[in-house]
């Protein structure tokens, strides 16, 4: 029997282990955040470190997930030796996270569609307002779609091995993601209303700041891609994690461009 | 709590008891279908079912028979030699039709029986019917709105011939053969207003007035009991509805009038909102 | 050494847990739904003597019996038939299909895994932590809210949700690029077996169907401890739409665990029928069908919650349609049978048993899916009958057809055919007098979820709790049959069961050996 594979994917058990243990207790710093008296004696710390619990617990999944990277380069699929496998799990992926936000806009139309079914006489519901969405949030979408411009442009270099110019290019996306960031931030800290004023700050923050926190999470990956093309120099050693991270950063602009459509521009 | 020692008596006195739950509309013991028919509505879902249990039990019946004779006939050690015949488009095509006509002959009585109860008749009489942790109250706005709550007897003060768990302090009264608009809607979880005999279920959700409605046919007692799980006394949560003539109807509302007091429609509006 | 040889040797605590072969991954995914089988069914038969008569005599109160049912749901749902069907066969048997020489994601497949028991752990914390949650599985607000259930315990229950729901993800995403990429030279889509179907499109409903309760989880969590008013009618938010994100996932999930039972019994129809699976395309339109109908109809969950004609016309409708892909699943693994060489083996009798069963749940689904009959039906012991009838007769008897039918190419030993038959026949008729009296029970109007009933209810209670004995008792002798084989099992050959049509019977001892850290310890 002829098999495709031509290799096996040198993975060290240990890391999926280690990694699993740390969500286990990323989700328990969860719960010290909400119930610090469950964990007797360390109740005091908590109440002091308050939500940088969480940072606390993210700090192991952290360490957890570069040692594996570190140690595997990411992990190798095993099967035919193309871009074909990881292509579809990262549009798996992309589609369970398609599929995430998709429930979130449901919950966001569902208000703004039929507000009278909770009380409202429109929406968002007076006296709160979205920003002016020709402001700050215009200047958002014009830096998030800069920055994949640059993340386009730098995968398209990097296939014609131009590996300097791609690395520009993803530094400046990175730079361009981090300023989205900083302002998105900033009219959070700025907003009017808190998450706790109602159900259109509610969706609006949660919506937004899972957004925020793709962003990050495509930073990250970004960061990643830059440094092994800096490394590498060249399309074959950088590896697949430039397209990962290209195709993640497209996909969280797209969300962003609806938010702006639906969450901003519609909503005023 | 009850004592091991109690059940055996506890087992036999609740089948001897049957009889007497005759009356009052209760469940009964080895019981195998749906019990008392009060209203219309009831009557027509117990065709529908009836309808659609005949031909649920002629598929299953089907199926097995089917699977029967292939073992009889298809054994090993009758039939040593498999056929190689995987497609046989015609037969293919046979088995997806056919539950299609079935299917249709299910739908047409079933869009009417739901047209029939979505179809809601000019009321007679509208009663509210507000869920709380752990008891019913109802309200009756056309009446002068008093409103009174509906607990459940604890089983030591149930009377001979009520039910445990279904007896209430204050039942819903309704006139016969009026239409009666009930609506429904829950100060804190969600509830659901379930009344079997009558045919009739509609949750209660915080923030929501539900509509639904009824015509009890017979006179009697009718039981119910709360259909959404809602906390620690789920269990103990029965909806009891007692149907009378009009004229006794309308010395009960003079007598309820003046022992409940009258909840304002904004209270119950403002109930509603939150 | 031949009877060891073909699976997956890990000697060690250590071993078992660093592994990343697919096989050694797929016994622990077995062991684990095991484990978690004899918890949620420890549960079920302390509710089941609870229920066998009127009073409460052994719960505490009404919010520990809440707790409990949440528990059996939930356990039973993810801890137990999820990780049997999908992670355990689904990660022995779909590389072993398509001729691959692993899943695409070893490290990831390994973390997919042990997440599970992690996850595990949250949940049975709520459940001793606190008041438990007490709920039920659909975790309805406001009852869920801060409010309804102050305690710990439903963060808790959310908590370790989300943990399960990561690791469906990963694993559904496993399992397609494995699919999708690692089949073996010119095995073309439609040349699959069935069973690497069923996993292929359970993992896109995991894919598109779990984030959504990871949505709906986040925004409860956001409510219970930050002040969020998405379900909150206090803050304008409204309960009924928690309802539709959940069974938006919910229904679906159902499918999520009964496809891949199909899968299982069309391998061993065919198998044990002595002939390939009759119209086989047919076959997996019908999968694809009944995958796509399971995304539009959620809501027959909620025809009684206030919704007006048109909706629940258009629900009734979707979800008869159903019937239709379902039937020709029916009618297919009979033509097999037809015409075949049947051999009544103990797989081939829990197939059976399958079909039959899931018919009898598929009729009563029938019946539910009139919302104008739902009236009286919604939330009564009829639902209780019917989905136990499509997972605990259904899911289940796949389980048991599966373990039956593969344990000789897991462990190299056989299990005494005549314990299999008996195992059989007393969960037969123990479910079967278990769950049959239900439906007597909802059409009387018994509410599901109570934990004292009126005293009418009495006789068919009675009578189920004794039928759980006896499901229970022969679980017992199938645990027992499971140790005693593990060890002193007789040696089975890789054709135990007659000549295959598919690749995992193949003595191929390149595939069989294990790789990775437990490869190194067997190879040593």
């Amino acid at each position: 029997m002829s098999k495709t594979v031509t290799e096996v994917g040198g993975t060290d058990g240990r890391w999926p282990v280690a990694i699993a243990v740390s969500l286990f207790l990323l989700a328990c710093a969860g719960l010290a955040l909400f119930h610090p008296s469950l964990f007797g004696t360390l109740a005091g710390s908590i109440a002091v470190l308050g939500p940088l619990v969480i940072a606390a617990g993210l700090l192991p999944l952290f360490i957890a997930l570069t040692a594996w990277s570190r140690a595997t380069s990411g992990e190798r699929a095993i099967g035919p030796q193309n871009t074909f496998g990881p292509r579809i799990a990262i549009i798996a992926l992309i589609a369970s996270e398609v599929a995430f936000f998709a429930a979130l806009f449901a919950v966001y139309l569902r208000y703004a569609i039929y507000p009278e079914i909770a009380g409202f006489s429109s929406w968002p519901p007076t006296p709160m307002r979205p920003d002016d969405p020709w402001g700050g949030p215009l200047l958002n979408t014009v830096i998030l779609v800069a920055s994949g411009v640059c993340v386009a442009a730098a995968h398209d270099w990097l296939l014609k091995e131009r590996w300097q110019l791609s690395a520009i290019g993803l530094t400046v996306a990175i730079a361009l993601g981090g300023v989205f960031v900083g302002l998105q931030l900033r009219e959070f800290s700025l907003a009017s209303v808190g998450f706790r004023d109602g159900v259109y700050p509610s969706i609006f923050f949660l919506t937004t700041g899972f957004h925020g926190l793709h962003v990050v999470i495509g930073i990250l990956l970004l960061s990643i891609a830059a440094y092994r093309v800096i490394r590498a120099r060249s399309a074959g050693g950088a590896g697949f994690i430039t397209t990962a991270a290209s195709w993640y950063w497209h996909f969280v602009d797209a969300v962003w461009l609806l938010l702006f459509a639906v969450f901003y521009a519609w909503a005023s | 709590m009850r004592g091991r020692g109690t059940v055996f008596l506890g087992f036999v006195s609740a089948m001897m008891l049957d009889a007497r739950h005759g009356l009052a509309q209760a469940p009964a013991n080895w019981q195998t279908s749906f019990g008392v028919s009060a209203s219309e509505t009831k009557e027509r879902i117990v065709a529908l079912h009836d309808h659609i249990l005949l031909i649920g039990v002629c598929i299953v019946a089907l199926v097995a028979m089917l699977i029967g004779f292939a073992l009889l006939r298809f054994r090993a050690s009758r039939h040593p030699t498999a056929s190689k015949v995987t497609r046989m488009p015609w037969l293919e095509f046979g088995w997806t039709i056919a539950p299609v006509l079935v299917l249709g002959a299910i739908a047409a009585p079933s869009l009417q029986l739901l047209a029939y109860e979505s179809d809601i008749p000019d009321a007679q009489l509208t009663i509210k019917a507000s869920g709380h942790q752990w008891f019913w109250r109802y309200s009756y706005p056309d009446n002068g709105g008093f409103a009174y709550d509906s607990i459940m007897l604890p089983p030591a003060s149930v009377p001979a011939g009520e039910p445990r768990l279904l007896a209430v302090d204050n039942r819903m009264v309704v006139p016969v053969g009026a239409v009666v608009h009930i609506q429904v809607t829950s100060s804190d979880v969600v509830h659901s207003f379930f009344m079997p005999a009558l045919g009739l279920q509609i949750y209660a959700m915080p923030g929501r007035l539900n509509e639904t409605w009824t015509r009890v046919e017979k006179p009697g007692v009718y039981y119910g009991q709360c259909n959404q799980i809602c906390g620690l006394n789920h269990s103990f949560m029965p909806i009891a509805i007692e149907a009378m003539a009009q004229p006794d109807f309308d010395a009960w509302v003079r007598d309820a009038a003046t022992r409940y007091p009258v909840v304002s429609a904004a209270t119950i509006s403002a109930q509603v909102a939150k | 050494m031949s009877a060891t040889e073909h699976r997956p040797e890990c000697r060690s605590i250590a071993a078992w847990l660093f592994t990343t072969d697919h096989k050694a991954i797929g016994t622990l995914y077995l062991g684990f739904a095991i484990m978690a089988g004899t918890l949620g069914g420890a549960i079920s038969g302390y509710m089941r003597l609870e229920l066998a008569q009127p009073g409460m005599d052994y719960v505490v109160n009404g919010q520990s019996w809440n707790a409990l049912i949440t528990a059996h749901g939930l356990i039973m749902i993810f801890y137990m038939v999820m990780p049997a069907l999908i992670g355990g066969f689904g990660n022995w048997f779909v590389p072993l299909m398509i001729g691959a020489r692993d899943m695409a994601f070893p490290g990831l497949n390994s973390l997919g895994f042990w997440l599970l028991p992690l996850s595990l752990i949250m949940l049975i914390g709520s459940l001793l932590v606190g008041d438990g949650t007490g709920t039920g599985w659909s975790l309805y607000p406001p009852l869920s809210g801060i409010d309804g259930q102050p305690g710990p315990s439903v963060d808790m229950t959310i908590l370790a949700l989300h943990l399960a729901g990561i690791s469906s993800v990963i694993s559904a995403i496993n399992f397609v690029t494995t699919i999708l990429n690692m089949r073996e030279d010119r095995l073309p889509l439609f040349g699959m077996p069935l069973f690497v179907w069923s996993i292929l499109i359970s993992s896109l409903m995991l894919l598109l169907a779990m984030p959504v309760l990871a949505a709906a989880l986040a925004m409860l969590l956001a409510d219970r401890n930050f002040g969020g008013a998405f379900f909150d009618p206090a803050g304008g938010g409204d309960p009924m739409l928690f309802m539709n994100l959940f069974w938006f996932f919910g229904h679906p999930e159902v499918y999520i665990m009964i496809l891949p039972a199909f899968g299982i019994i069309s391998q061993i129809v065919s198998r044990f029928s002595g002939r390939p699976i009759f119209g086989y395309p047919g076959m997996v339109l019908a999968m694809a069908s009944i995958a796509a109908l399971g995304f539009i109809v959620w809501a027959h969950h909620m025809f009684t919650v206030g919704v007006g004609f048109a909706p629940r016309a258009f629900f009734t409708l979707a979800s008869m349609v159903i019937a239709v892909p379902t039937g020709i699943k029916v009618f297919a693994w009979i033509a097999t049978m037809w015409g075949g060489s049947i051999r009544l083996t103990v797989p081939m009798l829990w197939a059976l048993g399958f079909i039959i069963m899931f018919t009898v749940g598929g009729t009563t689904g029938i019946v539910l899916a009139n919302a104008g009959a739902d009236q009286v039906l919604h939330n009564t012991y009829y639902v209780v009958a019917h989905f136990h009838y499509v997972l605990s007769l259904g899911a289940t008897y796949a389980i048991f057809a599966g373990f039956y039918y593969w344990f000789p190419r897991m462990t190299g030993r056989m299990f005494p055919e005549w314990v299999g038959r008996w195992h059989f026949w007393c969960f037969f008729i123990g479910t079967n007098v278990l769950f049959f009296p239900m439906h007597f029970l909802g059409l009387a109007g018994m509410p599901r979820r109570i934990a004292d009933y009126p005293d009418g209810f009495l006789g068919w209670n009675m009578i189920a709790s004794l039928g759980a004995v006896l499901a229970l008792a022969s679980t017992l002798l199938f645990l027992v049959m499971l140790a005693v084989s593990l060890r002193r099992g007789a040696s089975a050959p890789r054709d135990v069961w007659g000549p295959a049509f598919t690749h995992e019977w193949d003595d191929d001892p390149e595939m069989a050996r294990p790789r990775g850290t437990a490869g190194a310890e067997a190879g040593a």
